[in-house]
């Protein structure tokens, strides 16, 4: 059941910089754009990171629902596994009052050639589009570099809502242990 | 895309660590640049060596000192006595390597750029930094 497994890299159960309010966030494992200056480059294997289902990463998500506005879909490329993703998508969708915001390193155009780009844009509010341009970055409003375009595909949000995103974060475990995130995160 | 990067801490900054040990109730600890022996509950001098201390008499009437010796990578190992470990365990020393990274995070963040934006407690004890730009 090749559509029902999903390859993640990581997942945050509560963001407050990866999208408007608090939010789940899954980093896709695996990506073959080879944006130069990528920072995720460990993200790009497709052999690395966990390998689950869809049912498992909704079990997830759900289990916190209560406590957050949305799903942050990140990576990796996340449209590389686009058909899991839907099945995803679709339920978090059907199933949950959460927004859906996604990063992809495709175009918009490349977006709309894929077969289910109908499927895809009917389950997000907010795609934003294009290849990291390191000669071009932003690291703000969600935008890595500033040739890429926010999509708002809902009314749930607008561009307002993406330039008050906070731009990094730090989660200090119980244990001790870090996790940065964000569009232009701390260096440790 | 947005980043992310786990790390797991290992205590190398002198400064973060004595502001941990005061969040954990120490107050009073020596720091030496070169490590000082440590010292048994009867006074006894104890083979091992530290560069940051917590005295027996700050501790416990029975304990002993409590030291973190730096290694050859820079890193701080505690040094605690088997009769201190049924107070200052590994569940202690996770809280103390928590307070660390919190200060060692602060301390970095301002020197990037950043400014605390909030700091909450979540769920499980996980602490949770916001930053902002500064202005």
């Amino acid at each position: 059941m090749i559509n029902s497994r999903l390859r993640l890299h990581a997942f945050i159960a509560e963001s407050r910089a990866n999208g408007p309010g608090v939010r789940a966030v899954i980093w896709m494992q695996g990506c073959t754009l080879g944006c130069p200056g990528c920072f995720n480059p460990e993200t790009h294997s497709f052999n690395d990171g966990e390998e689950t289902t869809v049912n498992d990463c909704f079990q997830r998500i759900s289990a916190v629902s209560s406590r957050i506005e949305g799903l942050t879909i990140s990576g990796g490329e996340p449209l590389q596994q686009l058909r899991p993703l839907l099945a995803l998508l679709q339920r978090v969708k059907q199933e949950t009052d959460l927004s859906v915001l996604i990063l992809t390193g495709y175009t918009w155009d490349e977006v709309r050639r894929m077969a289910e780009a109908d499927e895809l844009l009917a389950c997000a509010d907010v795609l934003i589009t294009g290849r990291y341009d390191q000669e071009r970055r932003l690291a703000r409003d969600l935008r890595g570099s500033a040739n890429k375009i926010a999509h708002f595909l809902s009314e749930r949000y607008d561009a307002g809502d993406l330039q008050a995103v906070a731009p990094a974060e730090i989660i200090i475990s119980a244990k001790g242990d870090v996790v940065m995130s964000g569009i232009d995160p701390m260096r440790w | 895309m947005s980043h992310f990067t786990t790390i797991r801490t290992q205590i190398t900054d002198t400064d973060a660590l004595i502001k941990a040990l005061a969040d954990v109730g120490f107050n009073e600890v020596e720091v030496h640049q070169t490590a000082q022996h440590l010292y048994g509950y009867q006074g006894d001098q104890r083979s091992q060596t530290a560069e940051v201390i917590i005295r027996r008499q700050h501790i416990g009437l029975a304990s002993n000192d409590i030291g973190f010796k730096q290694q050859g990578d820079g890193t701080f190992e505690a040094i605690i006595s088997e009769y201190d470990r049924k107070k200052y365990s590994q569940q202690w020393l996770e809280r103390l390597t928590q307070r660390y990274a919190y200060h060692a995070a602060v301390a970095k963040l301002e020197e990037q750029g950043f400014t605390l934006n909030t700091e909450e407690v979540e769920e499980g004890g996980r602490i949770h930094l916001v930053l902002r730009r500064m202005a």
